[in-house]
């Protein structure tokens, strides 16, 4: 046999098994599957909410609580990227997966809005606008947190 | 009464240096997610790196050989070459994951993008390592990494239950919310995060650039016995601030900035701008030790000159192999890669390499050929064994247990 066909089989045999794997491997959004995206995204929105707590009692500074909400905002994005490649088959894993998505983007948004009125307002007890700017965009990300978890207990996810 | 201010000395600057990104990150993340549950093994791993550190440091001063020389010698030079590759590897990993930390921190003071600092972090890196005196660099940084002490200040000023926090400590248990396997992956890389090898590359060849004789075996043996357990303590602060605040709250850490939550709800700007200067002085002051730990390696396996003690031209070669790594560093941080995710890495590949670094000074320091009369005592051999033991086992686990729990997640 010569030399070339047997590199062939096993460049085969290596694609057949890759492309196996990667079947196995595409998930589908069940409530396992979206467990840990949605663990993911509830810690960040709560830990943006925190640092939104605390620079509207001056206990921390502009830029240390918008980097908290810089980072959150990362975390989401990647739990979205993670939930988008999702192969979803029946219209039930559908709908889980669009609920899920929807729920992150009202997240995101509300870190976005977090994270500008954390840059832009000088914060502290003396700054009114600041203030009833950090209050809104609080509410805006209890809001979300709660859509977040409303879906996870619909989901059963702990 | 100097000798008394040196020792002081030396025990402050183990202390504020015994913490580094790995720690800082590790143990907040672990605090976050499984409470106070794996304090035992900062205990376990705070003793390792004391008896470690011991025998590296007795093995420096009898010998004047550093570590890497022994292995070499001891290894041959392909079981030695090996050997090099990986803790070198481990180095890089660890520069990368340092001047990361640095460059968060000053993100986390500035509000400006971490990537912007990395020039900046490495440039301060280099230049300390160019220009500024061993004992200067190596004292100032411990002794201001030592503000990280407002750990264990915002421990106290949350008013925590501390029997409840006794309680999970003492129930070595996994907690109900994560899997063995998850506990035991953090398990191993808080051991690993405990006992890095360029502490020992570091604490040994720092033997040699400051020509410890076997008189400072006492004053080296002092400063680990009580400079590490007093770091240790601090890296359970961090986890204790974590587990009080970010655990109940639903948050797992998983960016610097999360680690800084607790300590401003705690003592407010002025903690946390302590704080910052703390992770600032801390990760510097390892960038610094990993990036000579890198040219130390390098310079004593292939017999090159080596040393701060020399003039730059007179070790080109150690100088030049630190800012290629630097350089390396920094480049894959420009990837956009997380540092954080370098961190979690580096701790755990740590972990993996550890028995590679330790075999070779454990088996030296019982060498009667060697060390004369400072050859290992009964009861640290006994020790040694178990440790060997012990590492040998985190090593083998911590590959499968990082494919079969996702690295944790």
């Amino acid at each position: 046999m010569s030399k070339f066909p047997r590199s062939r089989t096993v460049v085969l045999t290596f694609l057949v098994i890759l492309s196996a794997l990667l079947t196995g491997c595409s998930q589908r959004p069940s409530a396992e599957a979206l467990e840990s995206p949605a663990k993911e995204v509830s810690s960040a929105v709560r830990a943006a909410s925190l640092a939104v707590d605390l620079r509207i009692s001056d206990s921390t500074t502009a830029a240390a609580a918008s980097t908290t909400a810089d980072d959150m905002l990362g975390d989401v994005e990647s739990a979205t990227d993670h939930v988008h490649r999702l192969s979803a088959q029946t219209q039930e894993e559908r709908v889980l997966r669009n609920d899920a998505l929807a729920a992150f983007s009202s997240i995101s948004r509300a870190l976005l809005h977090a994270r500008d009125a954390l840059t832009s307002s000088s914060g502290g007890p003396n700054d009114g606008q600041g203030q009833t700017q950090l209050t809104t965009v609080q509410g805006e990300l209890r809001v979300a947190t709660e859509q977040l978890d409303s879906l996870m207990t619909k989901a059963g996810i702990q | 009464m100097k000798r008394l201010l040196g020792v002081a000395l030396g025990i402050l600057t183990a202390i504020g240096g015994f913490v580094d990104i790995g720690d800082l990150v590790t143990n907040a993340v672990v605090g976050s997610r499984f409470g106070m549950s794996l304090a035992w093994v900062v205990l376990v791993g705070v003793v390792g790196i004391c008896l470690f550190a011991n025998m590296s440091g007795r093995v420096a001063a009898v010998s004047g050989r550093a570590t890497f020389e022994v292995i070499r010698e001891r290894l041959g030079p392909r079981a030695g070459l090996a050997n090099l590759g990986a803790s070198f590897l481990i180095n890089v990993m660890t520069v990368t994951a340092e001047i990361g930390g640095i460059a968060l921190a000053l993100q986390l003071a500035s509000g400006v993008s971490y990537m912007l600092w990395v020039p900046f972090a490495l440039l301060a890196v280099w230049l300390v390592v160019w220009r500024v005196k061993f004992s200067i660099m190596e004292n100032v940084t411990g002794l201001v990494g030592l503000s990280l002490v407002v750990f264990a200040v915002a421990l106290f000023l949350l008013k925590p239950d501390w029997g409840a926090l006794a309680g999970q400590a003492f129930a070595l248990s996994v907690p109900a919310q994560e899997g063995a396997g998850v506990y035991w992956y953090y398990a191993i890389a808080l051991f690993g995060a405990a006992m890095t090898p360029y502490e020992v590359f570091f604490f040994s060849s720092g033997a040699v650039e400051e020509g410890w004789k076997i008189k400072d075996l006492l004053q080296s043996r002092i400063n680990v016995l009580l400079g590490f357990p007093l770091g240790g303590f601090l890296s359970i602060a961090i986890a204790g601030c974590a587990a009080v605040v970010l655990l109940p709250a639903g948050i797992s850490v998983t960016s610097l900035s999360q680690v800084a939550l607790p300590v401003a709800q705690a003592g407010g700007q002025l903690a946390l701008a302590v704080l910052i200067l703390g992770v600032v002085a801390a990760t510097f002051g390892a960038a610094l030790e990993t990036t000579l730990s890198s040219g130390y390696t390098l310079a004593q396996f292939f017999g090159w000159s080596w040393g701060k003690f020399r003039r730059p031209a007179q070790a080109a070669r150690f100088h030049v192999s630190m800012i290629v790594v630097l350089l390396a560093g920094v480049a894959v941080l420009a990837t956009g890669v997380d540092p954080i995710l370098v961190t979690e890495y580096s701790v755990v590949f740590s972990a993996i390499a550890l028995p590679l670094t330790y075999l070779p000074i454990l088996v030296v320091a019982n060498d009667p050929q060697y060390m004369g009369k400072h050859v290992n005592g009964r009861a640290v051999n006994i020790a040694g064994v178990i440790y060997l033991f012990i590492i040998l086992v985190a090593s083998l686990a911590a590959i499968p247990l990082m494919i079969a729990t996702g690295a944790g997640a």
